[in-house]
């Protein structure tokens, strides 16, 4: 009984220490005050037996993690199969662990890993995702974790889905604030593609990442918490899209190509490729490059 | 008698130059030219077996196509008599092509009825003297024979017409052969080079000769006029268009159109007479010594482009040949409006626009009162083009770069391989779509791409990503490279990447352009034979000029429709040659 209630207040004591702290043995004999190693064996096998200590092995060392009461619980309440996969679940943290290395690592047989899954995901300790890189491999971690953004794919992906209409909605965004910036009343009603006007050569004219990104925050437009460099791709597609070009490390500016687009009228009175878009004859009927060669 | 299946499919410029042979020229030149295409150079005997006609056809269909520069000759001297040789002659077949619009272009540039008249005999009938010119229009009238030599000064100074000499007859490649030869046989054989030294100064100095010979320019091209002691072009000498020169001018006006489209209209205004002032003394479109088979490391680094002193420009070159229409006041500011940048530090704009898919898009405050925009002091003309170079010079594609002097110049090398790309761009985005043009932009900068990363980079559905890849390799945009990863390299488990091969891609799409381009040909001569019967009858004299007399209410509307018809293939026709020309000459 003695053993027991020494062995509570090492508990309590270990968790009074920040979390995911590892304790070495001649730690615990100090933090409890017990002379020999035995001695403390002991008392940590009774933690051991209701689950309140987890050994891990870091550097070929022995060492002592707490674990919660309500944690421990739930251990209790789960057979040695299902034990063993919740902590290689637990393991693998916020990337989460496919189903197939589950029965690589534990070496039971595939009937019983599901089984146990499925008993775990029912009492809701642990959760199934999709994951980006894999869309085809069912993945579990821990109920409560936020998967991490290499499953998620980042703010582009909704249910592990690329989420066109929302990129396309922010590109649109940032290339109109970014033109706004490049060419003077660009979007005025009145602008005049024969009569643009530009800003002089010594004039700042481009968009610096963090002040695209400090617009995008400032006007609230998603509730997505972007970074500098969700920004920065972005701003990478639009260049591929040839709505900007970069003029220096994270500094853009709008194509006028893309300007001209937006206008839908033709600059030029001589046929030109570049107005493709803007051609009022019917496009089918001119675009000859491929038809029969092939 | 009909041109042989191969002029057709041996290669898509061979179906193009017997399309447009045989629409200037008839069927027999057209023969002639696809078999000299075929087999290269042949002497009469030859030329007569391979296209199955009478030697005595082939020379007198020979006559026009040497005057008309579609064939050059050689002779060779053998121990026992002399052979000329005839092989196929690209330029001619060329000036052909572009005809129109070299009329159309001089009519512009100089707006000379007389000027346009001597282009267009030259394009006709070859080479002339002044004075055959002058004969031959029959103009006796002092004054009227002082314009016209006045127009042939101005076309030789301008360097659309030059001095024909023996060498204009023969095909270069004979040319650099002899002269190679010759070289190369002075080199004493007892000197102790090796043989790759011998070869590249044998190289060398057959360079120089090759030049000298190609460019030579008599000395009594220009004479004193004894009159009005004004300097005129020697009337004895015999004069050809230089097809070189309107090659310059159709750069220039792809170079603007690019400009226009990238920097700005007014600004590629300026930019067009900036590369006017330089026009003549630009270096040449099609390197010569690309054709003889030099490669560029032999001759001189391409990034090396270094301009001579006569192209090089002011901004003061070009306001006096900018017309006075051309309105630069408040073209270029200096910065936003004033109220704009006040409010710089404060809250954006409280409206919003709602999409239909509930994103909001937030409204960018654009200032819109001009006047309070801080325009540059351009009242001067001059502040204003050097404001507007010093854009081009800083632009992303370079337009002009500036020498530490403060001049500028036009770096071709570079801004023709950025012309090139974006055409090729702009071709890929009319026909496949614009997000074809991003994963291609996006293969481009990554250079060996899975498709993993074009799905993460570009932003694209895995799906749609997929099914765009496969067409971007279908039409040759995309290449696959295969990445082993066993060791009995089994296909099974190679990953596949996507890369780009530009040389290769702009190729194809030259040779599918080029193709499409004899396609429209082909289609015009079938629609004349399938109305043989009314052309026949529209050309007899009786009929000419009085067609709504002699012809019935539906022949009139054939003719209507066969008008039409045929102006859009011509249509066509040219729209692909403005995208052929890019891939093919720069």
């Amino acid at each position: 009984m003695a053993d027991q209630e020494t062995a509570k207040k090492l508990h309590t004591l270990m968790l009074a220490q920040p979390s995911d702290t590892l304790f070495s043995e001649p730690e615990l004999r100090k933090l409890i005050g017990v002379e020999t190693a035995n001695d403390l064996m002991s008392l940590i096998q009774v933690l051991l037996n209701q689950n309140l200590v987890k050994l891990v092995k870091q550097n070929g060392d022995l060492k002592f993690q707490a674990v919660e009461t309500q944690e421990a619980a739930k251990r209790m309440n789960m057979n040695q199969d299902e034990s063993i996969i919740y902590s290689y679940i637990e393991a693998s943290g916020r990337e989460g662990i496919w189903t197939k290395t589950i029965k690589a690592r534990t070496n039971l047989h595939q009937h019983i890993v599901l089984r146990c899954l499925k008993s775990l995901e029912s009492q809701r300790y642990i959760k199934s995702v999709k994951s980006v890189k894999f869309p085809t491999r069912k993945i579990y971690m821990l109920y409560h974790l936020m998967p991490s953004i290499e499953v998620t794919g980042g703010p582009w992906f909704t249910d592990g889905e690329l989420d066109s209409e929302f990129v396309e909605s922010l590109l649109t965004i940032i290339w109109r604030y970014i033109a706004s910036k490049t060419y003077p009343n660009v979007f005025n009603n009145s602008y005049d593609l024969q009569q643009n006007q530009l800003y002089s050569s010594n004039y700042k004219n481009y968009s610096t990442i963090d002040e695209i990104l400090e617009f995008i925050i400032k006007s609230q437009v998603t509730s997505e918490e972007l970074i500098e460099n969700d920004i920065r791709s972005l701003c990478q597609v639009l260049v591929y899209d040839d709505k900007l070009e970069k003029v220096n490390l994270d500094c853009y500016k709008a194509t006028y190509q893309s300007i001209i687009d937006l206008k839908e009228k033709r600059v030029e009175e001589e046929y030109s490729i570049f107005d493709y878009l803007n051609n009022s004859t019917n496009q089918n009927d001119d675009v000859v490059y491929f038809d029969e060669y092939i | 008698m009909s041109l042989p299946v191969s002029s057709k499919t041996q290669s898509s410029e061979s179906f193009l130059y017997t399309g447009i042979v045989e629409s200037f020229l008839g069927k027999r030149a057209a023969l002639v030219i696809s078999t000299l295409i075929s087999y290269g150079r042949l002497n009469i005997k030859e030329l007569s077996k391979r296209s199955s006609l009478s030697s005595v056809l082939v020379k007198k269909t020979l006559v026009s196509l040497i005057e008309l520069g579609c064939i050059s000759t050689w002779e060779e001297k053998t121990y026992k008599s002399e052979i000329t040789y005839y092989s196929f002659r690209e330029e001619g077949v060329l000036i052909l092509h572009y005809s129109g619009e070299i009329i159309a272009h001089i009519d512009k540039t100089y707006s000379n009825d007389s000027t346009t008249q001597i282009v267009q005999s030259f394009l006709s009938l070859g080479n002339l003297t002044i004075s055959e010119y002058i004969q031959s229009i029959g103009i006796e009238d002092k004054e009227s024979i002082v314009n016209i030599e006045k127009c042939f000064t101005t076309l030789v100074n301008d360097k659309f017409l030059v001095p024909i000499q023996r060498t204009h007859f023969n095909s270069v490649e004979d040319i650099w052969l002899q002269t190679y030869r010759k070289a190369y046989s002075k080199i004493p054989k007892t000197s102790t080079l090796s043989e790759l030294k011998r070869t590249a100064e044998a190289k060398s100095t057959a360079r120089l000769e090759f030049l000298n010979i190609l460019n030579f320019e008599p000395d009594t091209l220009f004479i004193m006029d004894k009159v009005t002691t004004y300097q005129k072009v020697n009337p004895n000498i015999s004069l050809g268009f230089n097809f070189k020169r309107f090659l310059k001018s159709t750069r220039s006006s792809q170079l603007t159109k690019f400009c226009s489209h990238r920097v700005g209209k007014i600004t590629s205004i300026i930019y067009k007479y900036a590369l006017k002032v330089t026009e003549k003394n630009s270096p040449d479109v099609i390197n010569l010594f690309h054709q003889i088979g030099i490669t560029n490391e032999e001759i001189h680094n391409k990034a090396e482009y270094e301009p001579k002193p006569s192209q090089l420009f002011s901004a003061k070159d070009v306001l006096k040949v900018l017309p006075k229409e051309v309105i630069l006041k408040e073209t270029i500011l200096n910065g936003p409006p004033k109220r704009r940048q006040s409010n710089d530090n404060q809250p954006p704009s409280s409206k919003r626009v709602k999409l239909e898919n509930g994103y909001k898009i937030p409204e960018v405050d654009m200032g819109s009162d001009q006047d309070e925009d801080d325009v540059l002091d351009d009242n001067n003309d001059f502040v204003a083009i050097d404001a507007h170079l010093r854009i081009l010079a800083n632009s992303s594609v370079s337009f002009l770069k500036k020498t530490n002097s403060g001049l500028y110049y036009v770096p071709y090398p570079d801004v023709m391989s950025n012309l090139k790309r974006n055409v090729y761009d702009t071709v890929l985005s009319s026909t496949l779509g614009a997000p074809c043009a991003r994963i291609l932009r996006c293969v481009r900068d990554n250079r060996l791409v899975s498709e993993k990363l074009i799905n993460s980079t570009a932003l694209l559905k895995e799906k749609d990503a997929r099914s765009l890849t496969a067409q971007l390799v279908k039409f040759n945009f995309l290449q696959i490279q295969e990445i082993p990863k066993s060791a009995d390299r089994a296909a099974s488990k190679s990953v596949f990447l996507f890369r780009i091969n530009e040389n290769h891609s702009s190729d194809f799409i030259k040779n599918n352009v080029c193709w499409n381009m004899g396609q429209q040909l082909e289609k015009i001569s079938i629609l004349r034979a399938e109305n043989q019967a009314l052309i026949s009858k529209i050309n007899r004299d009786d009929v000419k000029g009085k067609e709504s007399q002699y012809l019935l209410p539906s022949e009139v509307t054939q003719l209507k429709e066969l008008n039409e018809k045929e102006l859009n293939f011509s249509i066509k026709i040219q729209r692909l040659a403005s995208i052929w020309e890019v891939f093919k000459f720069y």
